[in-house]
């Protein structure tokens, strides 16, 4: 198993590296001496991630009361590290085309990406935690694992979602029948390789089975959770067709309310589609 | 007394207990009549619920479902039964999902 996932991952040349341009940024921010001027250079030298970038942070999501016309604008109001996050989490898109829609199409599983991400910031902010674009990226790049499968496996991708949905399976318990391992083992190791930050690392990886998580349990019980909200409002999806089941106490953890639901349900309805807008274009 | 969802909580109701936001300040007393006013400042605060006097939760929402037509209702709920099979409807949270999701079916069918 462990030789497969491996190949798996190292055939896959689009994606086994991630663009040069992160580790331009993610050292420039670690960097004391690069300023904020510095770091709005380096991003905007790229029109594509500057033009999703600022789409984003116009969004109603935001609601700032002005237009947000430049990077370093952007820098300031948002935060450097925030800023950051969000080029990773939105541009994380560009990096798999060519991906048979027949299986799932790309707006769908984006869609639910987006979902997902914005449920799990929602969850966060109920909570009162902070760096709540940390929780965005993760619910956005939670099943990025999935994409991997369906791009170098199609054939076994689609065998595996016709039976899960006929048979009326799970289909993350269908890909450790089918393959061994799930899209969220496949997913973080992916990640992981390209060092993005422990806390969504581990939060992609337990999605599926949370008590696992044993150094960002709250990360990890906040993706489950908007996972299941996303799938149970059907809003996209990534081939799953059921709402995967709570793990046992996950909720508790989060110390929340069920009456937040309601809110954050009628939020998702007002901020996917301008969110997905944001974000899909030019993809 | 009955902790109700913000949204089903209208203006003359009574207040149970205090409102109190996440940082400690008492938004409304307890004995309180809800105003209009009251209800968008509570809406401001992120306040999702409040303890409201001689009601009963499962006669609000009961009320809430008796207003669909039975057959859209129906549909929606054979429907949301499938996509949550692998889930325990039981456990508050996925209770209260569930019927968010049905409610929201029953919309979009009528």
């Amino acid at each position: 198993m462990g030789y497969r996932l491996r190949e798996l991952l190292e055939s896959y040349d689009e994606i086994s590296s991630l663009p040069m341009i992160f580790y331009r940024i993610s050292e420039a921010v670690n960097d004391p001496r690069a300023s904020m001027a510095d770091i709005g250079k380096i991003i905007s030298d790229d029109p594509g991630l500057t033009v999703r970038l600022l789409r984003v942070v116009n969004s109603a999501f935001y609601g700032f009361p002005s237009k947000i016309g430049t990077i370093t604008q952007a820098l300031v109001i948002i935060g450097t590290r925030q800023l950051c996050d969000l080029a990773l989490g939105t541009s994380v898109i560009t990096l798999f085309k060519g991906i048979p829609e027949d299986l799932v199409t790309m707006e769908s599983f984006w869609r639910h990406s987006i979902t997902c991400g914005i449920a799990a910031e929602t969850l966060a902010a109920y909570r009162r935690e902070t760096n709540l674009e940390r929780f965005f990226v993760a619910g956005m790049i939670h099943d990025i694992g999935r994409l991997v499968i369906y791009k170098k496996m199609s054939q076994e991708a689609q065998e595996m979602l016709l039976r899960c949905k006929s048979s009326g399976a799970l289909l993350f318990l269908g890909e450790r029948e089918a393959i061994g391992f799930d899209h969220a083992t496949l997913g973080s190791t992916l990640l992981r390789s390209w060092n993005l930050p422990p806390g969504i690392v581990e939060a992609v990886a337990f999605h599926h089975q949370p008590r696992e998580a044993k150094h960002y349990p709250i990360e990890t019980a906040v993706v489950h959770v908007a996972d299941i909200i996303a799938n149970a409002i059907q809003s996209g999806s990534s081939g799953e067709c059921f709402v995967p089941p709570l793990d046992e106490g996950v909720w508790e953890i989060l110390g929340l309310s069920t009456s937040i639901l309601s809110s954050t349900l009628d939020h998702l309805e007002r901020h996917v589609n301008d969110m997905a807008h944001s974000i899909l274009i030019e993809r | 007394m009955g902790v109700i969802n913000l949204e089903d909580i209208e203006s003359g109701m009574i207040l149970c207990r205090d409102i109190i936001s996440k940082n400690g300040l008492v938004l409304l007393k307890a004995g309180q009549e809800i105003t209009e006013k009251n209800l968008g400042i509570l809406r401001i605060w992120g306040i999702t619920e409040a303890d409201i006097k001689g009601i009963d939760k499962e006669e609000i929402l009961d009320k809430k479902t008796a207003e669909i037509d039975p057959r859209i209702l129906e549909e929606a709920t054979t429907k949301a039964r499938e996509i949550f099979r692998h889930t325990d409807l039981g456990h508050p949270f996925i209770k209260e999902l569930f019927r968010l999701v049905m409610l929201r079916l029953a919309r979009d069918l009528s």
